[in-house]
């Protein structure tokens, strides 16, 4: 059998289908890309059982035939072509003939393959309960909580972002317990997802790769969720396991409140934390009617101090140790002017958000100093 | 040098009142005519001739000796003659490891210019805790702490066993293997089972073997059996390491409000104790024993350090519960519920820490505020202050 296709399409779709591909497949056959090659275009699947790919691209081919072969071979090999189309040949015993169709390349490539009868079959995902998202926004939706989510096994809920509809609503949530970042979006589709998913990290990279511009098409069943962007699909697995109740972490009532400017405070940030010292990145935050002070302070390193003028609304004067890089990480998000700041506590939770927008809200929970009285 | 004073509680006892001397003294809970149903906390020599050993059921020692002197423990006049003790030790070397109420380690390596060889240091603290106490002690003297600890059991009571250097192996080859620190019961069966009686069988198993047995602990185990620790002498150990209480029901129970009213009391009193002793805690732990003596434990540790009582509570009560719904199967009624705190560390001593959104952590300042209230009015006017759930 031979097809005939683009080697810079075919390129792009084997690498989608291999990057899911686990480095060490329990299943030597899952080490394989399978293609399902028609009249006029290829199907690639990968898996690694956890989440699958399919891609689909137009060739040309003078028959039906499906075979598996080394997805990161075929790409090496596709890297060094010249530009233009190739000529694969596929034979009985699955040997793969590649050749470039230019002639510019003397000579013979020969990849084994193996026959794709005992490849695992991907079912689809029906088309019930779907949701039509614009990329953009998935996008922004992802990029927004990702950092915040966990990815040390210990709690398998927190290795993966909860999705959750709440009437015309949409919220994507991210924790590592230590912090949680939230966006929540309208939507028009009427997709219920009321329990809400949680989806792996590792699907949620594979999308995020994907989305561009346009819509993309999202729908959930049973145990399992099936992303739907541009020609390539993706079937994942989800976490098992009841996301925490995250509206219950999410502070309702502050002792204080105060907007600052978010250039500003990012900058002295960054400057502070150069005393901080990781993991816990820990800098003092003492905020007082006038001023923000902050304070990061490291025996071997030094100490770093910064005032930022803010107007606290609250009562009393708050001090809290807080990891500057969790800041960083959710502030980063936010891209209005001011940013606004609430407090609850020295031991709870303190809430970020634009002074403007709620619909995304990051919230870090202080690090326990000693001074606590 | 390990000194480890002899059958300690009840010598005390027989030390305060002369008239108990020679006599079976049981340290324990109410033996209450054979009914009772606590345990035994010490038993003097004479006492456990007849077989008693401390945690045997008070009722049971009551049945082997029932004309022994059955004593409720004086934990405090405990503590006060131990500290004495102590001090005697830091007379003779800064680097005093207390590793229980009756127990430390010694180094003297850098004393003996100054007092003599180890043998006379024993035999002067000896004399010295006689003289000041009344009391006896056993020392066990070697190179290292393994072999001391060995040594000092061997001519209990009032020994002093020598093991002299580069002899640590032949010393403990013929010896049982649980006297091997770390060899609890558990372990000897599985060295029973395969036919590995003495310390010598230990130390000729390879290395490998006893890794693939018990992991690290394996290697640790081997070293132990040939002679050879390295530990040091930590005098900055802090001994105390938990601090706990436990309940045994006069008829045993079923009814979860009895033991919730009975773990709320713990934790009033271990809570209560935590604060006094100026130190919080991470690990909260809880016991429960059915009426066939088997025993259950769940313990959970906060990513904290925390002395509330609100917050040891409700995990606790959370751990009960759990216990409570994995076991309701099982048709026994409980006679003990225990609980307490562990992984302790002195307030001033106390790390920062990361916070956690999800567990509930408010060592809020309110409740800070109630906890120190309670506690001082406890400490003025004793136990008379009691909580209002806790009224009769």
């Amino acid at each position: 059998m031979i097809i005939e296709i683009d080697k810079d399409h075919l390129l792009k779709s084997v690498i989608i289908a291999d990057s899911v591909i686990s480095s060490k497949p329990v299943n030597p056959l899952l080490a394989n890309c399978c293609f399902n090659v028609t009249e006029n275009n290829i199907e690639i699947i990968a898996t690694d059982n956890e989440i699958a790919v399919k891609t689909y691209i137009d060739a040309i081919s003078d028959s039906k035939k499906s075979f598996t072969c080394n997805g990161k071979r075929l790409s090496q090999i596709l890297k060094e072509f010249p530009v233009g189309n190739v000529i694969i040949d596929i034979n009985e015993s699955n040997i793969i003939k590649i050749n470039s169709k230019s002639g510019k390349i003397k000579g013979s490539y020969k990849l084994i393959g193996t026959s794709a009868e005992e490849f695992p079959e991907i079912i689809s995902v029906s088309s019930k309960n779907m949701i039509e998202f614009d990329q953009v926004v998935l996008k922004e939706m992802i990029k927004k909580v990702i950092y915040a989510a966990s990815t040390d096994s210990i709690k398998p809920v927190f290795n993966g972002i909860f999705f959750k509809t709440d009437g015309n609503k949409i919220s994507t949530v991210a924790s590592d317990s230590r912090r949680l970042s939230i966006v929540t979006k309208e939507i028009e589709n009427n997709i219920k997802i009321d329990e809400g998913i949680i989806i792996p990290l590792k699907t949620i990279h594979e999308i995020y790769k994907l989305l561009n511009a346009g819509k993309c098409i999202f729908s959930v069943q049973d145990k399992q969720c099936c992303f739907k962007i541009g020609d390539t699909e993706i079937i994942s697995r989800l976490i098992d396991g009841q996301f925490p109740n995250y509206k219950q972490v999410i502070p309702k009532d502050f002792k204080a409140e105060c907007i600052v400017d978010n250039k500003l405070f990012m900058e002295s940030l960054r400057r502070a934390m150069i005393f901080s010292k990781e993991p816990t990145y820990k800098i003092i935050c003492k905020f007082t009617k006038n001023n923000l002070h902050i304070e990061a302070k490291t025996p071997e390193l030094g100490e770093a101090e910064e005032y930022i003028d803010i107007e606290l609304k609250g009562e009393e004067d708050i001090t809290l140790g807080i990891n500057a890089q969790y800041i960083m990480e959710s502030v980063k998000e936010i891209d209005s002017l001011g940013l606004k700041i609430s407090l609850t506590g020295q031991m709870s939770p303190v809430t970020f958000m634009s002074e403007n927008d709620s619909s995304y809200i990051a919230v870090i929970m202080p690090i326990q100093i000693k001074n606590a009285d | 040098m390990h000194i480890d004073m002899d059958a300690f509680f009840t010598s005390v006892e027989q030390a305060d009142n002369p008239q108990l001397k020679g006599k079976p003294v049981i340290v324990g809970s109410d033996p209450d005519n054979g009914n009772g149903r606590g345990v035994v906390s010490a038993a003097s020599y004479e006492a456990r001739k007849y077989g008693i050993k401390s945690a045997m059921p008070i009722s049971k020692a009551y049945k082997l000796c029932p004309n022994g002197i059955f004593i409720r423990p004086r934990m405090h006049r405990y503590g006060g003659i131990s500290s004495r003790i102590m001090e005697i030790f830091r007379k003779y070397t800064p680097l005093v490891e207390q590793i229980s109420v009756d127990e430390a380690f010694l180094d003297c390596t850098g004393s003996c210019a100054l007092f003599g060889t180890p043998p006379e240091i024993a035999k002067k603290i000896k004399s010295d805790i006689y003289e000041s106490t009344g009391l006896t002690a056993s020392i066990g003297i070697s190179g290292n702490k393994s072999i001391s600890k060995i040594a000092s059991e061997l001519q209990k009571p009032d020994g002093l066993v020598l093991c002299p250097p580069g002899e640590e192996k032949n010393f403990i080859s013929m010896l049982p293997i649980g006297v091997i620190w770390g060899i609890g019961k558990n372990s000897q069966k599985i060295f029973h089972n395969l036919g590995i009686n003495k310390v010598k069988d230990i130390a000729s198993m390879s290395v490998k073997d006893l890794e693939k047995l018990f992991g690290k602990t394996g290697i640790h185990l081997w070293q132990l059996a040939n002679g050879i620790d390295s530990r040091k002498v930590n005098s900055d150990f802090d001994y105390q390491k938990s601090i706990s209480r436990e309940v045994t029901f006069n008829r045993d129970t079923d009814s979860f409000e009895t033991l919730k009213k009975s773990l709320f009391e713990i934790i009033d009193n271990v809570s209560h104790n935590l604060r006094k002793s100026d130190m919080s805690a991470k690990t909260v732990f809880i016991k429960l024993r059915r009426s066939d003596f088997s025993t259950f434990t769940r313990s959970y540790s906060f990513n904290f350090h925390t002395d509330s009582n609100t917050v040891i509570y409700s995990e606790c009560l959370k751990m009960l519960l759990q216990l409570m719904e994995s076991q309701k199967d099982i048709d026994l009624k409980i006679r003990l519920i225990g609980a307490g705190v562990s992984n302790l560390i002195l307030n001033e001593n106390f790390e920062e820490s990361q916070l956690d959104l999800f567990t509930n952590c408010s060592a809020d300042k309110i409740e800070a505020k109630s906890d120190s209230i309670y506690d001082l009015l406890k400490n003025k006017y004793g136990n008379k202050v009691k909580k209002a759930s806790m009224l009769e």
